[in-house]
């Protein structure tokens, strides 16, 4: 029976697996070889591309270009504040030292949806989101945790 | 009904009806109070405000000067970034950045209506953001 | 202090009721006829200020008070602090009804005779005595929830709606069968107050049982009857019970206590549980993830696709309808059909594992409960960074309510500048955690209940394979 239970909870998390990296494919991202440039393009409430992927340790060249109002392009946790006006080409040069999904956000108020104007920085770790594999791992052994403290009968 | 309750009633009321009161007549009678949207106004210079046009666009649209008169205009973007251009002038206050301000001086020679524009982007109505000055004979 | 102590203790341990009432000037300030006129009104004030500046104020929705207030502080105010903690607090401040309540009363404070009330004072029908309509109120609105918490007007009129809505509904319906039923808010505030720390109950069951005039429901010369159409007396769970105190001012004997309790404990019992409120989980689960993708998500097509009213924006044009319609079709189909379904198969599963004698039916009802502590902290999760990050939007507009230039108290230049905000995919993994953790333990005892005793583990399994997917579904969309 704990081998069919295992064999399950391994199938389960297969086809989890599957389905994240099917899903990812819908986004139009960008990954980054050492050094490269990246064209970003803001218009009203989105980056293009959506997700920017690098490697730990890469420094990429982020070309931004407004193609409407006046956004802004900020990196949570990289202190990265930079305004990118329509017309002008803005560049700015990160060095990607820390690991982990760093969110983009528009920093200049460009309309409605101005709140909601995010992208995705995400730095791997040679090509692996280790935080995200972290988190999984510690949802499976706080979850395994929970179950055994439960089944300890603490109170029913 | 007592007359504690018909007090409260009607105070309760009475607030009501004056908070909406107070916020449209502020909005449109700005000028007249202290804390108005639309309220300094300096000797020799003409204070334009730009909103993306969905909130009025600028205020005011239409300015009258004199001709021969050298005015100061201190454009300020209120919501998002905009910027005065007057093409036939070939006057341009250049890109100004959400919530500060540019002064632009122009001295206006002949009569006539000069339209300015808004120069940046700044919502999908945004061809529509225009105003016009009217340069009268002194 | 040391009650406070206490409670905290009881919080973690869920080792004992404490019961608040028995702190003087908590009830003292309770049973006082003033007590809740005195809190809904100054909160009327300041939601029809909110409600006016929607309608006069900048369309750009970070520079009206209407949306940073609503939209930044009340709905995090609600959902993290309010609802896990004090149940259907937001309720007894709720200014919505009270309009309706004052007509039906003919009086604000005084107790009046309620026999003759103003309006036509009938009974709800009865197979609307769900919380469907809560249901569908909410996905309606959940359906333009991006345009509703991006435009002042959008928002103001759906709170103005509300309150014409409530009025109406109250001068046909007695008593407050609008909250109880139709307010879309109100639906999921008493879905996660099961959940919550807090919960009103009588001491001594048989004492109610005795008791034959019955002044909570019937009301007496001091109070008046529940609006909330509840029986103390026979109260399990918080799901309906506005917290308007007006039991505690009835009781002849004394008998009502408000406990501060542990987390969690009315998702465990069975009576009054019902498909309605199962597929309020499902809806709130499912909404939690769409909004972190839609709202916080890097996919800047789906965003056009919920801003249907895009260009022109304000309009009215339907430019991008059809993909507004895909947009529909995900929100509608996930929540009601999708999510429901996997659960469904889930309890087939677990109901072929356990070989339990109750349908799958009984089995999906009752362990979608298990979800709640999940959902709840989604939605916890997705809020946070809407504070941590755009805190400065808040303090801007209490200086420039209406986004017209002004300064009143200096803080309009606060400049944008998020606090921390590398650690939010953390902080949101730690909150998921606690939601697992919840949930877990839920859908265990929930298992120990349903099946015998040497297969509530293999019962419970594939509860845990549904819990643990969903929750890596959300630590994908803030992590990965």
């Amino acid at each position: 029976m704990s081998s069919s239970k295992s064999s399950k909870i391994f199938f389960y998390i297969l086809i989890l697996t599957l389905v994240f990296s099917g899903l990812s494919f819908y986004t139009n991202y960008a990954v980054a070889s050492n050094p490269k440039t990246i064209y970003v393009e803001l218009s009203q409430f989105k980056y293009n591309p959506g997700r920017i992927i690098v490697n730990k340790g890469d420094t990429v060249i982020l070309e931004l270009r407004s193609t409407d109002v006046t956004h802004g392009f900020y990196i949570d946790g990289y202190n990265i504040n930079v305004e990118a006006p329509p017309g002008e080409v803005v560049t700015i040069r990160i060095t990607a030292d820390m690991v982990g999904k760093f969110k983009i956000r528009c920093s200049v108020t460009c309309g409605p949806l101005h709140p909601f104007m995010v992208g995705d920085f995400l730095v791997e770790e040679n090509n692996v989101n280790t935080p995200f594999i972290v988190s999984i791992g510690l949802i499976l052994l706080f979850g395994i945790i929970t179950l055994i403290k439960v089944m300890g009968g603490v109170e029913i | 009904m007592d007359r504690e309750e018909l007090i409260l009633t009607v105070s309760v009321i009475l607030v009501l009806i004056l908070i909406p009161t107070a916020a449209i007549y502020i909005k449109y009678n700005g000028k007249t109070l202290p804390i108005g949207p639309w309220k300094e106004k300096q000797e020799g210079t003409v204070i334009v405000y730009a909103w993306t046009q969905e909130d009025g666009g600028w205020m005011p649209n239409e300015i009258i000067v004199k001709k021969g008169e050298t005015v100061t205009f201190v454009i300020r973007s209120m919501d998002m970034a905009h910027g005065l251009i007057i093409p036939e002038l070939n006057v341009d206050s250049g890109v100004v950045k959400p919530g500060s301000e540019k002064s632009i001086q122009v001295t206006f020679e002949k009569p006539g209506i000069y339209v300015f524009y808004c120069s940046v982007y700044c919502s999908p109505l945004h061809y529509k953001m225009t105003g016009k000055i009217i340069v009268v004979e002194g | 202090m040391k009650n406070l102590n206490r409670w905290v203790k009881s919080l973690i341990l869920h080792n004992e009721y404490i019961d608040i009432l028995r702190v003087k000037w908590v009830k003292r300030v309770v049973i006082h006829r003033a007590f809740q006129w005195a809190v809904i009104v100054p909160n009327l004030f300041v939601f029809w200020f909110l409600i006016t500046a929607g309608f006069v104020g900048s369309p750009v929705g970070n520079m009206n008070i209407s949306i940073t207030f609503v939209w930044m502080l009340w709905w995090f105010a609600l959902i993290a602090i309010l609802v896990p903690f004090l149940a259907r607090g937001w309720c007894t401040i709720c200014p919505l009804p009270i309009f309706g309540e004052w007509l039906q009363r003919k009086s604000m404070i005084k107790k009046t005779n309620y026999q003759k009330p103003l309006g036509l004072n009938l009974n709800w029908p009865g197979r609307f005595r769900n919380i469907w309509l809560q249901n569908i109120g909410f996905l309606s609105l959940a359906s333009f929830s991006v345009l509703l918490v991006s435009r002042p007007i959008v928002t103001s009129l759906v709170l103005g709606g509300l309150f014409i809505i409530s009025t109406v509904l109250m001068l046909f319906y007695s008593k407050r069968a609008f909250c109880r039923y139709v307010c879309p808010v109100g639906g999921f505030i008493g879905l996660f107050s099961m959940f919550s720390s807090i919960e009103l109950r009588v001491k001594d069951r048989q004492l109610c049982k005795k008791h034959i005039t019955k002044e909570c429901i019937r009301g007496s010369d001091i109070s008046y009857g529940c609006p909330w159409f509840e029986y103390p007396g026979n109260m399990d769970r918080n799901a309906y019970c506005g917290l308007c105190f007006e039991c505690v001012k009835a009781c002849p004997f004394d008998n009502i206590r408000l406990n501060a309790r542990g987390f969690g404990r009315d998702l465990l019992v069975s009576k009054g549980k019902g498909l309605d409120e199962a597929w309020k989980v499902f809806i709130m689960l499912s909404l939690a993830g769409v909004y972190v993708a839609v709202m916080q998500g890097p996919w800047g097509w789906l965003r056009d696709w919920a801003n249907v009213f895009y260009s022109p924006p304000y309009g009215f044009a339907l430019t991008g309808l059809n993909n507004y319609i895909f947009y529909l079709a995900i929100v509608w189909g996930l929540s009601l059909a999708i999510v429901p379904a996997l659960f469904y198969v889930t309890a087939a599963i677990s109901k072929y594992f356990s070989e339990s004698k109750h349908s799958v039916k009984d089995i999906f009802t009752g362990f979608s409960y298990e979800l709640v502590p999940l959902a709840l902290m989604a939605w916890i999760a997705f809020s946070i960074p809407i504070i941590q990050v755009n805190w400065s939007y808040i303090l801007n507009t209490i200086s420039d309510p209406f986004g017209w230039g002004w300064n009143l108290l200096g803080t309009k230049n606060i400049s944008w500048n998020p606090i921390f905000p590398g650690l939010i995919p953390y902080e949101q993994l730690i909150i998921l955690l606690i939601g697992l953790y919840y949930s877990i333990k839920t859908g265990y005892k929930l298992a120990a209940q349903y099946f015998d005793r040497n297969v509530v583990l293999r019962g419970f399994l594939p509860q845990l394979v549904f819990i643990v997917i969903a929750s890596s579904t959300f630590a994908w969309l803030f992590l990965g």
